[in-house]
């Protein structure tokens, strides 16, 4: 039987300034790495001030994609672009919290509505990044 | 149509429209030989035969049309015997005790997380629940992936007193040299290996670890409704 082979690719909306990706599909791990690589080279580009992740669209976050999305949050926030995961389903949170996986220093809100307000929130107009931003939230990680 | 043929429909409603369910299924029948009136589950094999080439025409998606045939199979079986501990003998994919999912390539985790929701959903499971077998059975079948290689994931639903459902994740991969330690959540981090088992145990209701370093390891999980 043929499988369909070629990497899916999500794709990523540029909207007033923000990055908005809309997962809709179930995601493998080739996926999520895709994704990860198209959003550091969106955010390289450096007109985008926030990306908000919608994960309304998926019913399954395992720990390795849970830590998939984490690790691009990381990333983005490293690059200067804040990320909030929006839309999380209430069984895929009941789910991650039951798991121990509780996606720690990765911003979420609860629709892409409210993503998008957090954004414009954290980051005011004429503020660059690294003033906006709050310092100490990602350390506490282990 | 009785009861048999509704669980016939209802699987083929989850993935196509009412009426090309009905007119496939009706169109099967008569192919089949068969009166949804009064269907017979030994003549499912049959029907579901009859189903395949329109199943194949309108399911495009090779996965979801994987996971139908494998929910209809299922439904040939309604009291299917416990799945044994020990290796599997080589038999063919579809068993009567339950539906086969061999992982050898990452698509096949999504497969496996698929059907297992597929099946809690089709057992009348609560979306929370739904959820919580899909990811255990993704959790399972990385592993395998992962760690393995290769390996086979069985589902197959109880019956009894208590309804549920139960996933067996076997592989002769290099095996867990201290499943103790693993599970503990001490070793590494707590994103790091094992991260998976541990949450794995947290989602279901009995979890036992069967691993032999250098011959294998054997999850069984059972995660019953609510």
């Amino acid at each position: 039987m043929v499988m369909m082979m070629e990497t899916q690719r999500i794709p990523i909306v540029r909207l007033s300034g923000k990055l908005i990706v809309s997962i809709q599909t179930a995601l493998s791990d080739t996926v999520v790495d895709r994704l990860q690589q198209d959003v550091a080279a969106a955010c390289e580009r450096g007109d985008a001030r926030g990306l908000v992740v919608d994960v309304s669209g998926v019913d399954v976050l395992d720990s390795y994609i849970t830590r998939s999305l984490r690790d691009l949050a990381v990333m983005a926030r490293l690059m200067g672009v804040e990320t909030v995961v929006c839309g999380l389903r209430p069984a895929v949170a009941m789910t991650l919290v039951e798991m121990g996986m509780e996606l720690p220093g990765v911003r979420t809100a609860l629709n892409l509505d409210r993503a998008l307000a957090l954004l414009d929130s954290l980051q005011p107009e004429g503020l660059p990044n690294d003033l906006a931003g709050e310092g100490d939230e990602w350390e506490g990680e282990a | 149509m009785n009861e048999i043929a509704g669980e016939i429909l209802a699987i083929l409603r989850r993935y196509l429209s009412e009426p090309t369910s009905r007119s496939l299924l009706t169109s099967a029948a008569r192919r089949a030989n068969v009166r949804l009136e009064m269907l017979a589950r030994s003549e499912i094999p049959q029907l579901v035969q009859q189903l395949g080439p329109g199943l194949n025409i309108f399911l495009q998606e090779p996965e979801k049309l994987q996971n139908c045939k494998s929910l209809l199979a299922l439904v040939a079986v309604e009291n299917a015997p416990s799945i044994p501990m020990e290796p599997p003998q080589q038999q063919a994919e579809s068993r009567p005790d339950g539906i086969s999912v061999p992982i050898r390539a990452e698509h096949d985790v999504v497969r496996a997380r698929t059907l297992g929701k597929d099946m809690a959903k089709q057992l009348g499971f609560s979306e929370v629940v739904q959820t919580k077998v899909a990811t255990a059975v993704s959790e399972l079948a990385r592993n395998i992936f992962q760690y393995a290689g290769t390996g086979e994931i069985r589902i197959r639903r109880i019956e009894g007193k208590k309804r549920g459902i139960e996933v067996v994740a076997r592989d002769q991969g290099p095996g867990i040299s201290d499943p103790a330690l693993i599970l503990s959540g001490a070793y590494r981090s707590k994103w790091g290996m094992g991260a998976g088992l541990r949450g794995t145990k947290r989602l279901v209701d009995e979890f036992e670890l069967d691993t032999h370093p250098g011959l294998g390891t054997t999850v069984r999980i059972r995660k019953y409704a609510e």
